[in-house]
């Protein structure tokens, strides 16, 4: 029996657990006071565009997004077997490559900016 | 052989007859008609679709996996977020517009309560996962756990604190 | 004594005439102090002698008493008939074949736990007139917790990943491969990882947390797999990316 490769998953969802729990509440609270109509200055045009035209906010938003992508990813594969779908190794294609996907799509808004 | 539990006891009278004292194995009856004999060991299958209905811890845990649908939800709003401040003022003017519509709103309070309860469930499992050793003794997990919320709470105000709010 | 009439659901099953097995319903008394043990034995003493189950210590020490109370996987000499009101439900240990009645087939624990190699490696042969290995008090405390282990398989009964992916190494068996490997003695921890950091190891787990909270032993088994986890991700950044595989 060989040792598996399923760190190379493991990892990035443990450190994008991390990251969804330590980021993703506030950030939701921030675009809910948006939804309802209060838009914080922090999220308005300019200084959107100013943080993500910055290299740490780049990345910032580049971690943030990725990680926890492929961390929601992940559990919700894990989640499919759960519930009893069986074909896990296309659960998992799905999942992963459309996590890959937004993560691609993410760099190149960014590079745009 | 997934079997379904009969809650009567149809046999009960004729085995205990049968059996005596019942710990050791006795010689193989010899079948009795109407019945099928020498079963061998039982598996009792687990329903793969619903098990998780068996226990309230079970239901506890599907519930932090499936904070994991709105949790990615809510990352391709962001992304989508990301292409409209690409694009230009008048689409991410226009993006944060959308917001406001009902269905964003309610999505908003799922993705929060989501949100948090993961964050709770994963401050929660740092005491297991990473246990600390000072010296002979271990630091309480609960310290552990603590310091981890305490630095949740301080950075969620900074970054509130940034984003303008206050 | 205060006594009480205690109704018990028991699942019965005879491989030699069921094909199914069924719930037989009995009544007994029992004094308030009891054990669910206690109220079998006195069922199998005085009402049914052919009702079949596995104990031994009485005393939470054994491990051989697990069975499904109320669908909780429990040591029945551990559990007390007054946190009980009404019928009290006793079925086998779920996720290990029914032997006959309330007693499983353990095998595959078996198995599993030789297999990830549960005893000292030492690093390199030492003969007894070197003397003894010696070792300070926080480098036992470092394991000690794990060490806990009493094998009744409380935890496998309540691991839906297991129940789901029968091939899972499952909790029991790699906390006691974890309790090796943090032992400052042993030196076979890369023999254990083969087993353990394997596709049937560790990577099944989804961290439920069940066998945490049915462990009697309190020895925490979902904690020594997510340490598991962490250290065996961080072997694996250091056997790829690591010129020389980090050794």
């Amino acid at each position: 029996m060989a040792k598996s490769n399923k760190p190379i998953i493991w990892f990035p969802f443990a450190a994008g657990g991390t990251v969804i729990a330590f980021f993703i509440p506030v950030i939701v609270l921030l675009t809910f006071l948006a939804a309802l109509g209060y838009v914080p200055t922090g999220l308005s045009y300019d200084s959107m565009r100013a943080f993500a035209g910055s290299g740490l906010g780049k990345l910032l938003i580049f971690g943030v997004i990725a990680l926890s992508l492929w961390s929601s990813a992940h559990r919700l594969r894990c989640t499919c077997y759960d519930f009893g779908l069986r074909a896990d190794k296309l659960v998992a294609n799905v999942l992963y490559l459309a996590a890959g996907a937004g993560s691609i799509a993410t760099a190149v808004f960014l590079l745009r900016i | 052989m997934s079997k379904p539990l009969v809650s009567a006891g149809p046999s009960q009278g004729g085995d205990s007859h049968k059996l005596g004292a019942g710990v050791a194995r006795e010689p193989q009856p010899p079948p009795r008609e109407g019945r099928m004999g020498g079963a061998g060991p039982l598996i009792r299958e687990v329903p793969p679709t619903s098990w998780y209905f068996r226990h309230p811890r079970y239901l506890r845990y599907m519930a932090r996996e499936i904070t994991s649908l709105f949790v990615g939800a809510y990352c391709v709003l962001l992304v989508i977020a990301l292409q409209s401040l690409a694009a230009g003022q008048a689409s991410y003017e226009a993006f944060l517009l959308t917001l406001r519509s009902p269905t964003s709103i309610a999505f908003h309070v799922l993705a929060l309560v989501a949100a948090l309860y993961h964050a709770a469930t994963w401050f929660n499992a740092t005491q297991k996962a990473m246990p600390i050793q000072l010296g002979e003794e271990f630091v309480p997990g609960n310290l552990i756990s603590g310091a981890h919320y305490v630095a949740w709470a301080a950075l969620s105000i900074v970054i509130l604190f940034l984003a303008g709010v206050f | 004594m205060k006594e009480r009439l205690v109704q018990l659901e028991v699942l019965r099953y005879n491989p030699d005439t069921d094909t199914d097995a069924y719930f037989q319903h009995y009544e007994v008394v029992c004094q308030e102090e009891w054990v669910v043990l206690d109220a079998l034995n006195k069922i199998k003493e005085t009402i049914d002698p052919t009702l079949n189950y596995r104990w031994s210590c009485h005393m939470a020490v054994c491990g051989s008493c697990g069975m499904m109370i109320n669908g909780d996987p429990k040591l029945s000499c551990h559990t007390f008939l007054r946190d009980y009101e009404g019928v009290i439900r006793v079925e086998p240990l779920t996720h290990f074949p029914v032997e006959r009645d309330l007693v499983t087939a353990p095998d595959d624990f078996i198995e599993k736990l030789t297999r990830v190699k549960p005893y000292l490696i030492p690093k390199k042969p030492k003969p007894i007139s070197e003397g003894e290995y010696r070792q300070t008090p926080a480098q036992l405390k470092r394991y000690h917790q794990f060490t806990l282990c009493i094998n009744c398989m409380l935890c496998y009964a309540a691991c839906p990943e297991y129940g789901l992916t029968p091939k899972f190494i499952g909790p029991a068996a790699i906390s006691l491969a974890h309790r090796y490997n943090q032992d400052s003695r042993d030196g076979g921890r890369d023999e254990r990882q083969e087993i353990i950091a394997s596709k049937e190891g560790v990577w099944e787990c989804t961290f439920v947390g069940a066998c945490s909270e049915v462990c009697p032993a309190h020895v925490d088994p979902a904690s020594a797999l997510q340490q598991v986890k962490i250290a065996s991700s961080i072997d694996w950044f250091k056997e790829h990316l690591l010129p020389g595989g980090g050794k």
